[in-house]
């Protein structure tokens, strides 16, 4: 036999997910959030190792290259966006990284944390793989950076909607931008899931840009 | 014959895109650049596009496909975080507080910023328009 019951379980699993979102009462949900939980659960009562799991499900994580390069279609056919609300977008990119890693920094001085922590918690908007580059390259835990770049992804994508409905956004290009800069691919994903392929695009080029410049002040700063 | 086009459709798409991976991972292993494949492959891809070196219709069918899987390719990374669960639980609270305050932070402001330039862009040229 195949060793892909991890792949199986996983996509039986998040198809559970899509179809509990849609009950009345469960609409609040994010399937890969439920999904994850659930394995997590059912890994923790059947004693089941998370690398084992990991390997029969590793099919999955190697599509997530593809995944981010097919982002392009979207970026491409709607690349008209960038030129038509230049100034808008490139402040909203300097406000992103910028209030991403100050506040970062503070909050790291005011809880007096360590300076490895508050180094491992700096890229922690950017996506996952440029992510672990700059903490290694700034003296940070790479293993600590990865774990809390998916717990802000996580925080952006089931909280990112509402948060800026509550202060009435609306325009597609402003939450778009906001969700990317906040909370990377996994947010850049929320959209997707909402069918808004206008945000998907300005998360894109939030997450790309904004990724970018991070890395450039992180390795130059520290 | 619709169907096995279609199959070659998608075929020839994730031939394309694993080429642009496979090509990006070499480049960025041999210059050592701190940019990831995937995004490099991205930036490549979207340039390519733009500049009908690659089809839209070739690829179409595929990144669809890739792009609607995308939220559930995440769950194995998601559950990972069990395993470093030790590393966060000595310094549970001030990371959590980091992690909620940055991210609502970094959404309030950016969203905040770029919705009222637009506005203001707007309202401008709307002046514009009411002078002349």
């Amino acid at each position: 036999m195949i060793n892909i019951w991890g792949l199986i379980y996983t996509v039986l699993l998040y198809e559970f997910a899509l179809w509990l979102k849609k009950q009345p009462h469960f609409n609040f949900i994010n399937p890969n959030v439920t999904a994850g939980l659930i394995l997590i659960l059912i890994l923790y009562f059947f004693k089941i190792d998370y690398t084992k799991y990991n390997e029969s499900a590793c099919f999955l994580t190697l599509l997530l290259g593809p995944a981010t390069i097919a982002l392009g279609y979207p970026l491409a056919e709607n690349i008209d966006l960038l030129t038509k609300n230049k100034r808008a977008i490139y402040s909203g990119f300097l406000a992103g990284t910028v209030t991403a890693l100050l506040t970062c920094y503070f909050l790291g001085k005011i809880f007096h944390s360590d300076w490895q922590l508050i180094v491992s918690l700096m890229p922690k908007s950017v996506t996952t793989p440029i992510a672990i580059e700059i903490s290694k390259a700034i003296g940070g835990i790479p293993e600590l950076t990865a774990c809390i770049v998916a717990l802000t992804g996580i925080y952006g994508a089931v909280f990112g909607h509402k948060l800026l409905k509550l202060i009435r956004i609306k325009s597609d290009i402003s939450i778009g931008l906001a969700i990317g800069a906040a909370s990377h691919v996994l947010g850049t994903s929320s959209c997707i899931e909402r069918n808004k392929p206008k945000q998907v695009v300005m998360a894109t080029l939030a997450l790309i840009i904004i990724g970018i410049v991070t890395s450039l002040i992180c390795i130059l700063l520290f | 014959m619709d169907m096995f086009s279609r199959i070659i459709k998608y075929i020839t798409g994730f031939i394309i895109i694993f080429l642009i991976q496979y090509i990006c991972n070499w480049l960025v292993k041999s210059f050592n650049l701190i940019l990831p494949a995937p995004i490099l492959g991205l930036i490549v891809f979207t340039f390519l596009l733009q500049t009908n070196v690659i089809k839209k219709e070739w690829v179409k069918d595929i990144c669809k496909f890739l792009l609607k899987i995308m939220p559930m390719l995440f769950v194995p990374l998601l559950v990972g975080i069990v395993v470093y669960y030790s590393v966060i639980e000595k310094n549970l609270i001030p990371i959590l507080v980091n992690v909620i305050l940055t991210a609502t932070l970094t959404l309030f402001i950016t969203a905040l910023i770029v919705d009222n330039i637009i506005k203001f862009i707007r309202l401008q040229k709307i002046r514009k328009f009411h002078n002349d």
